[in-house]
């Protein structure tokens, strides 16, 4: 199913009924008919999108334009397949359990909030709260992957539980700031005080930081652990070189200001 | 049947149901690959006494496993699910864990998971931190060396132990050469082992015993030292007999060891015969007949 932006929205549009789950077994009228809120009108997805039948039974969605106001798509969506060939709003696979969604532009703020599974790439950069916690929610995300190949914004992997997170480029401030499992990987810069009240989990910065004082040395080795994630994550295209594998990193333990069992690995280079 | 003049005996080897796993031992290099393994596989040869049996299939190079480090798989078998799990925790536990730079995976897609990593994972003493990659769970255990990953579950199915067959041969030296042109054909075949010392056994028993404490005894009936005394079941010319034991992950797997095993010591001079050891097809789950392996393949 090819959905093509017809007008760029000058409200936000909240389009969760885009996903695989709601679209499959769907005729292709029966998709137009399904409901969206642009700004505080309902709406149909046919006023604001054009729809042809291009791919088999709903399973793999399309999405083109300049969707920056589109919010919510995939949310909750469980298997299948949505290609976004433009920029897409905020909310972005918010609680998805399973399917894949690929992006070939910038994302918003909270992309995979709170997922449970399936896979979300970003080929731009990604928002703030990247795979968080909504407020009030005890855990992000609890499973799945997200990988950006461009730069993420603050609070990445906030409360994530499960799962991982590779950023290519830079990420800002708070990335898994009271995060309890799951790893988060930056390839690029790591911003200030990364990890901040983390009770468990693992952040990789494959580039020196700057950490926060609650953040205490243990010692330098080869985490083979990471050696299983790094082969493993190879075949998404991450920049993974050979001395990432075998190489060597410092590993902090921390927020000793919280329950102190996370992680900071860093890596100082081939052994 | 005859291969390179030495005789097929139109018998069959007993085998039984088993339940078997496969695991991984990764290290720094092969050497502690394999001192890992021969650890892991030490004293495993005979379920009756040993709580298992046990063995190194392969070797495995680095760029086939999980950590891109040498790797060894061993296959273990036992009898029930619940004693393969307890042999497991403690082989993992006391051998590998043990063993410095090792880690260990699962290696078998198996009908049910047992989950020795899992408990193995106290020995961190709340210090244990888990590791989900995609729908593995590993676990990272601090330790003197520094940490030790193992997976969490291991894959258990329903596998066959103890095909066999009997090396009857003229002398000890001819008997020990066919032996160990078997083991080596077999160690070419995968999903099998041959547990027993270099994959050969010199003591091969027979049920039960004069004496009522002992549910095995030595196998009278081809021991060439007491045949004038016993019903034996050896042709004059033979004054020595070795068997190879075969447990596997399924029954074809075991039939072509068997195969590939008889046909490498007929090509030895001296072997004379090859039997089979079975208890009258009363015992065993699988009847794995000689010459059908050789009719099959």
């Amino acid at each position: 199913m090819i959905l093509r932006l017809k007008v760029a929205p000058k409200v936000p549009v909240e389009a969760e009924c885009i996903s695989p789950d709601l679209f499959s077994g769907k005729s292709l009228e029966q998709v137009k008919n399904l409901e969206v809120l642009v700004g505080n009108k309902r709406k149909r997805i046919g006023d604001i999108f054009e729809v042809s039948d291009g791919s088999e039974g709903g399973e793999e969605i399309i999405l083109e334009g300049d969707l920056s106001r589109v919010k919510h798509v995939g949310a909750t969506m469980s298997f299948g397949k949505i290609a976004v060939k433009g920029n897409i709003g905020m909310h972005l696979g918010r609680q998805m359990k399973g399917g894949e969604i690929i992006v070939h532009g910038n994302a918003g703020d909270w992309a995979g909030a709170e997922m449970r599974g399936g896979t979300i790439r970003i080929k731009g950069n990604a928002g703030n709260l990247l795979g968080g916690a909504y407020r009030g929610s005890k855990l992000g995300m609890n499973r799945g992957m997200i990988v950006v190949e461009g730069n993420a914004g603050h609070e990445v992997g906030g409360l994530m539980k499960r799962g991982i997170i590779a950023v290519v480029g830079d990420i800002a401030s708070f990335a898994g700031a009271h995060m309890k499992g799951g790893s988060i990987l930056c390839f690029g810069k790591t911003g200030a005080r990364a990890g901040a009240e983390m009770d468990r989990g693992t952040i990789i910065a494959f580039n020196p930081l700057e950490l926060l004082p609650t953040f205490k040395y243990d010692s330098t080795y080869n985490p083979k652990f990471l050696r299983v994630f790094l082969r493993g994550l190879r075949k998404h295209g991450l920049p993974i070189k050979e001395a990432h594998i075998t190489g060597i990193y410092d590993r902090y333990s921390g927020d000793l200001a919280g329950l102190g069992k996370g992680e900071v690995l860093v890596w100082r280079g081939s052994t | 049947m005859q291969i390179n003049g030495a005789e097929i005996e139109d018998t069959f080897a007993e085998a039984f149901g088993m339940f078997g796993a496969r695991v991984l031992i990764t290290a720094q290099n092969e050497k502690w690959a394999l001192h890992a393994a021969s650890s892991m596989t030490g004293f495993a040869t005979s379920v009756i006494a040993c709580g298992c049996e046990a063995s190194i299939e392969n070797l495995v190079g680095a760029d086939e496993t999980p950590d891109g480090r040498p790797g060894v798989n061993v296959l273990i078998f036992t009898v029930s699910e619940k004693s393969l799990e307890e042999q497991l925790l403690r082989r993992i536990g006391q051998c590998i864990m043990t063993s410095p730079t090792s880690a260990c995976f699962n290696n078998l897609k198996g009908e049910k998971m047992l989950s020795a990593g899992k408990k193995l994972r106290f020995f961190g003493d709340g210090f244990q931190i888990s590791k989900l990659f995609g729908e593995r769970r590993f676990w990272r255990i601090p330790v003197m060396e520094g940490e030790f990953l193992v997976e969490e579950s291991f894959g258990l199915q329903q596998a066959v132990g103890g095909g066999n067959f009997l090396i009857l041969a003229q002398n000890v030296g001819s008997a020990l050469e066919a032996s160990e042109r078997s083991v080596e054909a077999i160690g070419k075949v995968r999903n099998v082992i041959a547990p027993f010392p270099g994959g050969v056994v010199r003591s091969g028993s027979k049920v039960g015993s004069k004496y009522k404490f002992l549910k095995a005894s030595t196998n009278i009936a081809y021991c060439p030292t007491i045949r004038s005394l016993v019903k034996s079941e050896l042709p004059k010319e033979v004054n020595s007999v070795l068997e190879i034991v075969i447990d596997g992950l399924d029954e074809e797997s075991v039939k072509k060891a068997m195969r590939v095993g008889i046909e490498a010591a007929c090509n030895v001079d001296g072997v004379a015969k090859i039997s089979a050891g079975n208890y009258g097809g009363k015992l065993g789950k699988y009847l794995i007949y000689l010459h059908k392996l050789f009719e099959d393949g």
